[in-house]
């Protein structure tokens, strides 16, 4: 039967591949940095700081923890909760670099030069507190929203794998996708942007 | 439009934008709200709001196909893609053969497993995997080129001859039946899946790949609509091997009639239709289907599994050499007419007219009135039964009047061929009447005493037999009258005298009618509440309509169709 199949390869998979294990679990931390890299961006210091100074360092190892730990019943549960540590990861990131005491604090972004020039100005997080209402919001949404963000953002699966990996056709995850970046808009909205 | 409505629809729009935007194009508000001009402020808030959200959609385009893969296949071409990856032609240049490799969009390591399963599936119809390889990250899949084109290509040229649909199935389910017993489903059988070689040999392909298609699975209406119940469903449990035979019966059926079995628009109406509604038999479309095979595919499509086949019976049922290879009505296969060139044609043209003519497109059926599971006679619709004309036989119904007539008679069910009269029940003034052919005059009414109550359900019948004619009310015996000549000619019609002849017509409700063979009822009886479907049983109808039909309940198909007064 395909799903007792699919669950005795992932408790094999647990228990025994550790080849292919340790290849998903490097996938994984591969996604925390490159999103903490994207977060920091902004932050052209703090970037070149967390490259080298023990928060992200911190955050991969106890990442790694986290994946080596878990016994998965299905991909959907491991890439789900590969994406919560990341989003936590990435919040407690935020935290430290934000904040009267954050890293961060006297430290200048780069201006929103990276943000494209478009007429529509886009309303990708500026600032530590922007990414951590990001993060926050992403786990308020309906379950359903959430988990296709945590596969497709967070864990950077193509949509097709990310249908997949949830049991759902293209078209619902592409709807789910779209409701949630919608939702996530109205978030990020109230926070200025044009005086970073 | 309500609100649930109204989303579905903004959300529709804005992903017909997004498509659109993926490929490069900026499709104009004004232009993508042509239809539903209401909804344009809305829409294009919510496009703003996506465009300032675009720096979440880093999905990637596709990457190039490579050239070589493991220094061994030599990448020809793409053959084609889906949701679950890309499928190329490659020259596996050791063993000098081509090759089809699948690239599989997941980077799922784990697939692996499965896939190293898959490949010790062998079997003369399934695409074989040999090798599953890993280049540079990305890990591959060879199996089988197979030199054809797929049944979805071919269907799209028209409904197949019987045998080859027939013979072509039965391969296939051979094949499914082959894989269940090593424990593979399927998954996602549908027409694109089940490949033709150049000898017309089928291959069925990318097994178990398909990891999970159950569940919501789909919003596409053209994969939903080869999901079984139980997957959409999402009753796990249920689902194994029979949701594979129910997706290959409605493969069948799109073999056998070019059609689906739901005719709907919506991924939502396929899904009630497949958890809910019953399917028209595929003769309905095609009349060269026979009963047989029309209850073959039926059978596949049955909403639970345990009312389908396996994929040994399936073909077996297919392949059964009792089956009926064309069927006639029994007046021409008893003719003894030799049927040879124009004549056979002509006959049998004659045979498919008699058929019921399918709902015209351009004639919206009638409305039909159902209340407390009966249906509402008014005077504006009849129902015409495919049932020719004959005798012996009995007509049935469970009915309830409100009033009398006293000015025009009320058939109940009738075959009233103008100018002769037919085989009929009916009441005239309070009255049960039957109407009969009498051997030396084309007018025979048979009055009986019996009075029809008012406001009561009543069972009524006319037993139509060989030595007389019998009306029975509630059972009793009402009057008996000269035998009726077997004349066939017409069809039984349920709401007025005729087909030909739609006057008389019944008001009132009806809560079954049946006909049935012989003289079912000699002495005095209980009328059944509900009618069983017995081998005597031509034909039985509820309240069960269903897209301008009324569904005959007997399991014979003998469904009604709904036509305007």
């Amino acid at each position: 039967m395909p799903h007792t199949t699919e669950l005795q390869n992932w408790l094999d998979l647990s228990n025994a591949e550790g080849e292919l294990r340790a290849e998903i679990i490097e996938h994984t931390l591969d996604r925390l940095r490159v999103l903490a890299s994207k977060m920091l961006g902004r932050f052209p210091r703090v970037r070149r700081w967390a490259e080298t100074d023990d928060v992200l360092q911190d955050s991969i190892i106890r990442l790694h923890r986290a994946l080596a730990e878990v016994r998965p019943e299905s991909p959907r549960q491991f890439y789900g909760l590969a994406a919560t540590q990341i989003r936590r990861e990435l919040i407690d990131l935020a935290r430290k670099h934000d904040g009267p005491e954050g890293i961060g604090k006297n430290h200048h972004t780069d201006d929103g030069k990276a943000v494209r020039q478009t007429a529509t100005k886009s309303v990708e997080p500026e600032s530590m507190e922007a990414w951590e209402a990001f993060h926050n919001q992403v786990d308020s949404l309906p379950a359903d929203q959430r988990e296709v963000v945590e596969l497709v953002w967070y864990d950077g699966m193509k949509q097709p794998a990310a249908a997949d990996v949830l049991g759902i056709s293209l078209a619902t995850l592409k709807r789910r996708w779209q409701a949630a970046r919608l939702t996530l808009f109205e978030t990020l909205k109230d926070f200025d942007f044009t005086n970073e | 439009m309500n609100d649930a409505s109204r989303d579905d629809r903004i959300a529709d729009l804005l992903l017909r934008w997004e498509v659109e935007r993926e490929r490069g194009n900026d499709l104009p508000i004004d232009q993508l709200c042509a239809e539903c001009p209401e909804l344009r402020d809305e829409v294009e808030q919510k496009v703003e709001a996506l465009k300032r959200m675009a720096w979440m959609s880093g999905d990637a385009e596709e990457p190039p196909l490579p050239e070589v893969i493991v220094g061994r296949y030599k990448v020809e071409r793409l053959l084609g893609q889906g949701g679950h990856g890309r499928v190329v032609l490659a020259f596996d240049t050791e063993l000098e053969r081509r090759v089809a490799i699948k690239i599989p969009h997941s980077p799922l390591a784990p697939l692996r497993v499965e896939a190293r399963r898959i490949a010790k599936l062998r079997h003369d119809n399934i695409v074989a995997v040999h090798d599953i390889v890993e280049d540079d990250g990305q890990w591959f899949l060879v199996g089988d080129f197979i030199d054809g084109q797929s049944l979805a290509d071919l269907i799209a040229a028209g409904p197949l001859e019987i045998e080859k649909a027939t013979s072509l199935i039965a391969t296939v389910a051979e094949a499914l039946h082959h894989a269940h017993e090593q424990g593979f489903i399927h998954r996602d059988i549908k027409p694109p899946n089940i490949l033709i070689d150049a000898n017309g040999k089928p291959f069925l392909t990318d097994f178990g790949i398909a990891v999970s298609t159950d569940e919501e699975s789909s919003d596409n209406l053209g994969t939903v609509a080869y999901m079984s119940p139980e997957q959409i469903a999402g009753e796990k449990q249920l689902i194994g091997p029979r949701s594979d035979i129910y997706s290959l019966g409605v493969v069948l059926y799109e073999c056998l009639t070019g059609k689906l079995p739901y005719q709907v628009d919506t991924p939502l109406t396929a899904r009630e239709s497949v958890l809910f509604r019953h399917q028209l038999p595929p003769s309905t479309w095609n009349g060269q289907v026979g009963k047989w095979l029309n209850r073959i595919c039926l059978h596949c499509l049955s909403k639970h599994p345990e009312g389908r086949y396996s994929g040994k019976a399936l073909a077996e049922a297919l392949r059964s050499p009792e089956r009926e290879p064309f069927e006639l009505p029994s007046w021409l296969k008893t003719s003894g007419v030799f049927l040879c060139g124009a004549m056979a044609t002509l006959l049998v043209s004659f045979f498919l007219n008699f058929e019921p003519e399918l709902p015209v497109e351009a004639e919206k059926p009638p409305t039909v009135i159902v209340e407390n599971d009966a249906l509402v006679f008014d005077g504006s619709y009849r129902i015409v039964t495919p049932v020719e004309r004959f005798a012996p036989c009995t007509l049935e119904a469970w009915i309830m009047i409100e009033d009398y007539d006293n000015e025009h008679p009320r058939f109940i069910i009738g075959s009233d061929l103008a100018p002769r009269f037919g085989n009929s029940l009916g009441i005239i003034g309070a009255g049960l009447v039957a109407e009969y052919i009498p051997t030396d005059s084309q007018q025979g009414i048979i009055f009986s005493d019996a009075t029809v109550p008012l406001n009561e359900w009543t069972h009524v019948a006319a037993v139509f037999g060989e030595t007389e004619t019998r009306l029975y009310l509630d059972g009793k015996h009402a009057v008996s009258g000269p035998a009726t000549k077997p004349l066939g000619g017409t069809r039984f019609v349920i709401g007025c005298v005729g087909d030909t002849n739609p006057i008389d017509s019944f008001i009132g409700k009806v809560r079954s009618a049946r006909i049935s063979e012989g003289e079912r009822y000699f002495t005095e009886f209980t009328p059944d509440e509900s009618f069983e479907n017995d081998t005597a049983t031509l034909a039985s109808y509820s309240h069960d309509v269903h897209e301008g039909r009324v569904l005959d309940i007997s399991g014979n198909e003998q469904h009604g169709i709904l036509r305007r007064k």
